[in-house]
C-alpha cells in the first residue's frame, strides 16, 4: 500500500498499537506479518521473490560459516549473488538487455523473431536485493555473524517501512535493533511522527503540486521551449527530490514510532558544495553501497590515476542502470561518474565535515 | 551544484535521450528577448507564484538547518507555542495542498 | 505512552478546527461553489421545459427572454461543463418528479457524447465527479465515497494549489474565467484555431482503443435510451439535438475523420429507429455556421446565440406544445 493512502492512516496506528502492546518477544512476529500484508497489499504474487531472495541469502550466509577454504566461501558468495542478482535482472533488465541484443543484431544485418518480454517489475526488488546482498557480503568478509534466527532475518529483509523505496539499510544497523528490547519513549515517537508529517508535506504538497507542470512538458517536449524548460528543470529536481526524501522521511518516523532507528538517506544534498559531497548527502544509503560494495573492491582510489578515474565512472553507470532498464538513467549516471572524474583531476585539500563523505578522491 | 544535478536530472526524467537533448538544446531559445522569454505555456500565471515559491522557500530554510545536525531537532529545542504552530501549519497544508483523488505514486517506485 | 497519545489527540483536534476555521473563510468568499451549481438549488419545482447537456447544451439554452412570459419559471438548464450522457440521465432520473405533463426535454447530442472510454476512467473524471455530491443522493453517483463526500462538504479541502490564487482573486474581485456564456462574439481565425485544438480532443482523446478504432460508449448510448424512456414514462416529449456549430468546427472534423459525420449520423438514425424520438440537427444551419458574432468559440454560443437559438426551438420545434390549460 502507498504511504499516501486511507489504508495507511489505518495501517499504521494498528501495528503501532499492537506492536506497543504485546511483551517482545511477539514484536518481530508483529512486524514480519505487518510487513508481509504491507508488501501483498500491492501484488500478493511477488512475495514469493522475496521469499525466495529472503532464503538464498539466509542460507548462503549461515553456509559460509560452515565453509572451510577461502575457495568455498567465494563459491557461496558467487552463487547467492547470482541469484539473487539473477531475479533482480530477470525481472527488471530482461526486456532492456533483449532489446539492446536484437539492436546489436540489427546492426550486423541479423533480424531473428524478435521475442518480446514485458514482465511487471515487482515493487522494491531493487531495495531489498541490494540489502540482503550487503548482508551476504558482510558476513562473507566477516564483519558481521550470520544471523541464526530466519524470523528476524526475514524481518529485517521485509521490513515494512524501508521495504519499498527506504534507506537501503545495512545489517549492523537494523538487525541488532530487531532483537533489541525496545521501551516506549514518547520523545523519540513525537520526533517519529513529526518527521512524518514533514515527509508528507513535502511529497503531498510540493512534490505532487510539482509534477503536472513537469509531466505536461516532458510528455511533448516539442511543444515547448525557453523558460518553460527552465522553470521545469528546477521543477523536477526540486520534485524528485521532495519525493524520494519524504517518503525516506515517512520512512524513517513510522521506523521510529516502533523504536527503530533507520538510517538518514539525504541530508541537504542541493546545499552541497562540490559534487562529491553531493552525492554524500543524496540518496546516501544507495551511495554508500555502492561504495563499499562496488568501488572499493574495484580498487577505490588505490589505485593509478587513470584506473581510479574507470572505478569512479563504472561505478556511477551502474548506479545508473540500477536506478532502470533504460539508456537514459545510464547517461544520467555517466554525467554524474564524469563529473566526478573531473572533480577528481582537481587536486584539493583537507575533507568535508559530512561524517559519511563518499570517500572517492584522495 | 544545483545547476549541474539539475541538469543531470533532464536526462534522467526525459522519456527518450532524443527529448533529453531536446530540452537542453532548446533551454535559452529566446533568451534574447527577455519579456517573450518569461511568458510561458503553461497554465502557470503569475498568482501561482504565491503558491509555489513560499513552497520553494519552506524546502530551502529547512535544507539550511538540516545541513548540520537536525532540522527537526532543532525545531524541537525552540519554545512550545512555535513548535506548535510550525506543526499545525505543516500539517494544515497537507491536508489543503495535497491532491486528493488520486493517490500518487511515488516517483522511486519505479525501481 | 499516554502523553504521546495526549499530544497527537490534541494536535488532530486542533488540526481539524483550523481547517474548519479556512473553511469557513474559503465558504465565505463564495469560493465553495464550484461550476455554475448554484442554479440547481433555484430548480423551479415544476418543469415544462428543460435541456440536459455538456457545455454545448449549457450555453445553447437560455430561457431568460422567452417571449412566452412567466414561461421561463418553468424552465430549467440541467446541463453542465463536460456533463455526459450517463449523467445527464442520473439527474433526470432523481428530479423526474418535477417534470409536468407534456414537457419538452432536450437532450443534446454532440459529436463525443455517444464515444469515448467508460466515464470512470477518463483522466478529469474524479475532479468532475465531486460536483455530483451536492447535487444527487449517493445512490446516484459513480464511485461514491465518503472521503470525496466529506471534502464536498469541507470544499477547502478541495482546493489544493489554487487555495490562495482563488482566495487573493475573490477579495480582489478580479473577473473570474466564467464558466457562463460569454458575452464576446469570435472571428474566423481564432474560431478555426480552436476548432483545430478543440476536435482532437473532442474525436480522438480518450476516444480511441489501442487498433485506432474509435470506442462506441455503450454506457452512453444507454444512458440515452434510458432518459427517452423515462421522459415518456412520465408523458413529457424528449427531443434529440445537435446545437450549432460555426462552419470551421464542421470542417475540421471533416478534415480529421472524414468518416465521422456519417457514422454519427448512423448512430442517431439508429437511435430514431428504435425509439421513435425526434432529432433536430441544428450542427450545420445556415444561420449559424457563418454567424461569428453569435458564437464564442467554434462550437459555444454566446448569450446573443442562446437567445437567438433559443427563440428558433420555440418556433420550429416546441411550437404549441406547451399550450396551457
Amino acid at each position: 500500500m502507498l504511504f499516501n493512502s486511507m489504508a495507511y492512516a489505518a495501517f499504521l496506528p494498528i501495528v503501532f498499537i499492537v506492536y506497543w502492546a504485546i511483551p517482545h518477544r511477539f514484536r518481530w512476529p508483529v512486524l514480519l506479518a505487518a510487513s508481509c500484508y504491507f508488501y501483498m497489499s500491492w501484488n500478493a504474487k511477488y512475495i514469493v521473490l522475496i521469499l525466495f531472495t529472503t532464503l538464498v541469502s539466509y542460507t548462503a550466509a549461515r553456509l559460509l560459516g560452515r565453509c572451510g577454504s577461502k575457495r568455498q566461501k567465494q563459491w557461496v558468495l558467487f552463487g547467492a549473488a547470482a541469484l539473487c542478482l539473477g531475479v533482480l535482472v530477470i525481472f527488471k533488465y530482461a526486456g532492456f538487455l533483449l532489446g539492446n541484443f536484437y539492436a546489436a543484431l540489427s546492426a550486423f544485418g541479423i533480424h531473428p523473431h524478435p521475442v518480446t518480454v514485458s514482465l511487471m517489475l515487482p515493487v522494491g526488488i531493487s531495495f531489498y536485493t541490494f540489502q540482503t546482498l550487503s548482508y551476504v557480503i558482510d558476513v562473507y568478509r566477516g564483519e558481521i555473524p550470520a544471523e541464526k534466527h530466519f524470523g528476524i532475518y526475514a524481518t529485517f529483509v521485509s521490513f515494512f517501512p524501508q521495504l519499498v523505496a527506504g534507506p537501503i539499510e545495512r545489517t549492523a544497523n537494523l538487525l541488532p535493533q530487531l532483537r533489541k528490547e525496545h521501551f516506549f519513549d514518547a520523545d523519540k515517537a513525537l520526533c517519529g511522527a513529526k518527521r512524518m508529517l514533514w515527509g508528507f508535506f513535502k511529497k503531498l504538497v510540493i512534490a505532487d503540486n510539482l509534477a503536472p507542470f513537469v509531466d505536461m512538458v516532458y510528455a511533448d517536449v516539442t511543444s515547448y521551449y525557453g523558460v518553460d524548460f527552465a522553470i521545469v528543470i528546477v521543477f523536477f529536481s526540486v520534485q524528485i527530490y521532495c519525493d524520494f526524501s519524504g517518503y525516506s522521511d515517512i520512512a524513517v518516523g513510522t521506523a521510529k514510532l516502533l523504536g527503530i532507528d533507520l538510517m538518514t538517506n539525504f541530508k541537504s544534498p542541493y546545499l552541497s558544495a562540490s559534487i562529491r559531497e553531493f552525492w554524500s548527502r543524496w540518496h546516501i544509503s544507495l551511495s554508500t553501497w555502492f561504495r563499499d560494495y562496488v568501488y572499493i573492491p574495484l580498487g577505490g582510489n588505490r589505485c593509478s590515476g587513470l584506473r581510479h578515474k574507470a572505478n569512479l565512472l563504472a561505478t556511477f553507470l551502474l548506479s545508473g542502470l540500477w536506478h532502470g532498464a533504460s539508456w537514459n538513467f545510464v547517461a544520467w549516471g555517466g554525467l554524474h561518474g564524469l563529473a566526478q572524474v573531473m572533480q577528481a583531476s582537481i587536486p584539493h585539500r583537507g575533507g568535508y565535515p559530512v561524517a559519511k563523505a563518499l570517500s572517492c578522491g584522495g | 551544484m544545483f545547476a549541474f544535478c539539475s541538469a543531470a536530472w533532464v536526462f534522467f526524467r526525459a522519456q527518450t535521450l532524443g527529448d533529453a537533448v531536446y530540452v537542453l538544446a532548446h533551454l535559452f531559445d529566446g533568451i534574447g528577448q527577455p519579456l517573450n522569454y518569461v511568458h510561458n505555456r503553461m497554465p502557470l500565471g503569475k498568482i501561482d507564484l504565491l503558491t509555489y515559491l513560499p513552497m520553494l522557500a519552506v524546502l530551502f530554510i529547512y535544507d539550511c538547518f538540516d545541513r548540520e545536525g537536525d532540522a527537526i531537532e532543532k525545531l524541537g529545542q525552540k519554545g512550545k507555542v512555535l513548535q506548535w504552530a510550525v506543526w499545525l501549519a505543516v500539517g494544515l497544508c497537507t491536508l489543503i495542498y495535497s491532491q486528493k483523488g488520486v493517490a500518487a505514486e511515488f516517483v522511486y517506485f519505479q525501481f | 505512552m499516554k502523553k504521546f497519545i495526549k499530544i497527537i489527540s490534541a494536535y488532530l483536534l486542533l488540526l481539524c478546527l483550523l481547517t474548519l476555521g479556512v473553511n469557513a473563510v474559503y465558504e465565505g468568499l463564495g469560493l465553495g461553489m464550484t461550476d455554475n451549481i448554484q442554479k440547481f438549488f433555484q430548480m423551479p419545482a415544476e418543469i415544462r421545459l428543460c435541456n440536459f447537456g455538456s457545455s454545448h447544451g449549457r450555453d445553447s439554452f437560455f430561457y431568460g427572454e422567452l417571449e412566452e412570459k412567466g414561461l421561463q419559471d418553468y424552465c430549467f438548464n440541467f446541463a453542465l461543463s463536460s456533463q455526459s450522457l450517463s449523467y445527464d440521465a442520473r439527474l433526470l432520473q432523481f428530479y423526474q418528479e418535477r417534470l409536468s405533463e407534456g414537457a419538452v426535454v432536450f437532450i443534446p447530442v454532440s459529436y463525443f457524447s455517444l464515444y469515448g472510454i467508460p466515464e470512470n476512467e477518463s483522466y478529469n473524471f474524479a475532479d468532475k465527479n465531486t460536483r455530483y455530491y451536492s447535487l444527487l443522493p449517493s445512490e446516484y453517483i459513480k464511485e461514491c465515497s465518503w472521503t470525496v463526500a466529506l471534502m464536498v462538504k469541507y470544499p477547502v479541502l478541495l482546493a489544493g494549489p489554487q487555495l490562495l490564487p482563488r482566495m487573493v482573486e475573490a477579495v480582489t474581485e478580479r473577473e473570474k474565467a466564467g464558466s457562463t456564456a460569454g458575452i464576446n462574439g469570435t472571428n474566423a481565425q481564432a474560431a478555426a484555431e480552436y476548432a483545430g485544438i478543440v476536435v482532437k480532443n473532442h474525436l480522438f482523446f480518450e476516444k480511441m482503443d489501442d487498433g485506432g478504432e474509435r470506442i462506441l460508449n455503450q454506457e452512453e448510448l444507454d444512458a440515452l435510451y434510458e432518459m427517452i424512456a423515462l421522459c415518456r414514462a412520465r408523458g413529457a416529449t424528449p427531443i434529440l439535438i445537435t446545437t450549432p456549430y460555426l462552419a470551421e468546427y464542421n470542417q475540421e472534423v471533416g478534415r480529421a475523420d472524414p468518416d465521422f459525420l456519417e457514422s454519427f449520423h448512423a448512430l442517431i438514425a439508429q437511435v430514431q429507429r428504435e425509439t421513435g424520438a425526434e432529432y433536430y440537427d441544428y450542427s450545420a444551419d445556415e444561420r449559424f455556421c457563418g454567424e461569428y458574432s453569435l458564437f464564442m468559440n467554434s462550437d459555444h454560443l454566446n448569450r446573443a446565440g442562446a437567445r437567438l437559438f433559443t427563440s428558433i426551438l420555440m418556433d420550429e420545434v416546441v411550437g404549441d406544445r406547451l399550450s396551457f390549460s
